[in-house]
């Protein structure tokens, strides 16, 4: 760590805290650092001590989560408990994990990247606790950006936003966005994650509907427009099975 | 912000000055982001501290403290970003970016926030808190295709074959999610400033497929994400150091 040399001296000389003081400390600096963003910190047992009104939002939360290690909320209990199973390795073993959680909300399916953080109490060398911070992301955000990088002058055509997509629609731009490209990978995947069946034929018919609908007639004109907000996406419910993901 | 009653202390300390709140923020980068690529800069662009991984990334050390990145760094990017950086202190807004950074013969994408460091005391905008994250595609792909596949578990596989260049330009364009032999041509027209054909393009994935054992664009991004060779370069050649915003 590199720190100009005469706030350096300032840093070193604060005052040493208690386990309890330290965690006031974090929470109060967190919530300004963060501010208007999802964070949340839990103690060493696990259990909430704060969390930003962003966090409680978008988690369905409320002042009684606080203290609590189960919150019973937008996933089942298995799914709870493995991240409880997750937060223990960090707290025991890793300084920082990154995760994309997935969850259901109000009928669709969301999902969000979160990095964890253990807390150390640098005067005792005590872990505290754990800092959470999440943010909401867009499937296929990074290929907005590669697109941007790398194809740069590509011109788009105009079409009408307002068009309504129909359920297997959403799934296919989904899947497209996650990588899934061909018919046969498509198919696959939405039976697994939608647990009915979906035969490449239903894929080839949904893709030409989708051609159709926004005048283009290839998957990468599709996923120009979809890159380029051209085209609204709503995740279906169940899409994805709740859970959090490390990323290891 | 919702807080434990156990937790929710009130202390003397609670009153920051605009410089003792800068201070506190470069105690959390010390203690709480020390192995994150983090750093800190007051409201004159000039860096107070930064961590170790953003010194090694960003090719600098302890000489850039005190200083503005475009004294240390004089180019039209470093202006660029301070440009940005100006616009966040005067907004207290956020901003999201992509950078892309040419280290030896690779390019490397950081996703990059910049949050304003605000005094809750005084409402004054002291500083921005910067934190990057190294974009690693086949780390990204091999989540999601694990979630999506209902394979819970990492499967390793290795390569002892080493990629050509091209190979490698190739394997990027697939993760990033650009599969038509259409657009592989064109990124790679962009990146290289040669002329390829949809034909070259089949040519190389067939080489990759024979080398790999498969058939399909689909395998062949299975095998490569689930392979110990965590990330994969991306040539630098023609593109330029740039910052695009998210």
């Amino acid at each position: 760590m590199h720190i100009l040399e005469l706030l350096r001296e300032q840093i070193d000389s604060f005052p040493p805290m208690t386990d309890r003081e330290f965690l006031h400390y974090i929470i109060k600096n967190a919530s300004c650092l963060f501010r208007g963003e999802m964070i949340a910190i839990k103690n060493s047992t696990l259990e909430y001590i704060a969390m930003s009104d962003e966090y409680a939002y978008e988690f369905n939360l409320d002042q009684n989560a606080l203290g609590k290690r189960i919150v019973n909320n937008l996933t089942d209990i298995d799914t709870e408990l493995a991240i409880l199973q997750q937060e223990q390795e960090i707290l025991e073993k890793y300084p920082c994990q990154d995760s994309i959680c997935f969850y259901q909300k109000n009928g669709k399916t969301e999902y969000c990247g979160i990095r964890k953080r253990q807390l150390i109490n640098p005067f005792n060398n005590n872990v505290v606790g754990i800092l959470i911070v999440a943010g909401k992301f867009k499937p296929g955000i990074l290929r907005k950006s590669y697109l941007k990088l790398f194809v740069p002058n590509k011109s788009l055509s105009v079409v009408n936003k307002e068009q309504k997509l129909t359920s297997s629609e959403q799934q296919i731009i989904f899947a497209l966005l996650l990588g899934f490209h061909s018919r046969k990978e498509i198919s696959a995947m939405l039976s697994n994650v939608t647990k009915e069946k979906i035969n490449e034929i239903k894929v080839k018919n949904g893709l030409n509907a989708l051609y159709q609908k926004f005048h283009c007639s290839s998957i990468s004109q599709l996923l120009t427009l979809i890159s380029n907000d051209m085209i609204n996406l709503e995740l279906p419910p169940d899409v994805f099975a709740s859970g959090n993901y490390p990323i290891e | 912000m919702l807080i434990h009653k156990d937790y929710d202390l009130v202390t003397s300390e609670d009153s920051f000055s605009d410089d003792e709140y800068l201070l506190s923020q470069l105690w959390l980068l010390k203690h709480i982001f020390y192995n994150e690529i983090a750093a800190i800069v007051n409201t004159k662009l000039e860096y107070l501290g930064i961590s170790n991984q953003f010194a090694e990334i960003f090719n600098c050390s302890s000489e850039i403290l005190g200083r503005k990145f475009s004294i240390y760094n004089d180019s039209a990017l470093a202006l660029k970003i301070e440009e940005s950086e100006s616009k966040i202190i005067q907004e207290k807004a956020f901003h999201e970016s992509v950078y892309q950074i040419k280290q030896g013969n690779e390019i490397r994408l950081y996703y990059i926030r910049k949050r304003p460091i605000i005094n809750p005391v005084t409402n004054n905008c002291v500083g921005i808190f910067i934190s990057a994250a190294l974009l690693n595609l086949a780390q990204h792909s091999n989540v999601i295709h694990r979630v999506m596949s209902g394979r819970q578990e990492k499967v390793d596989v290795i390569f002892k074959e080493e990629l050509s260049e091209e190979q490698h330009q190739i394997i990027a364009c697939l993760l990033m999610g650009f599969h038509q032999r259409k657009e592989i041509a064109y990124i790679l027209q962009n990146l290289t400033s040669k002329e390829y054909s949809d034909r070259q393009i089949k040519y190389f994935l067939t080489k990759l497929y024979q080398k790999y054992n498969c058939s399909s664009i689909t395998e062949l991004i299975e095998l490569i994400i689930n392979s110990s060779e965590n990330d994969l370069r991306l040539p630098a050649l023609n593109i330029p150091d740039m910052i695009n915003s998210i």
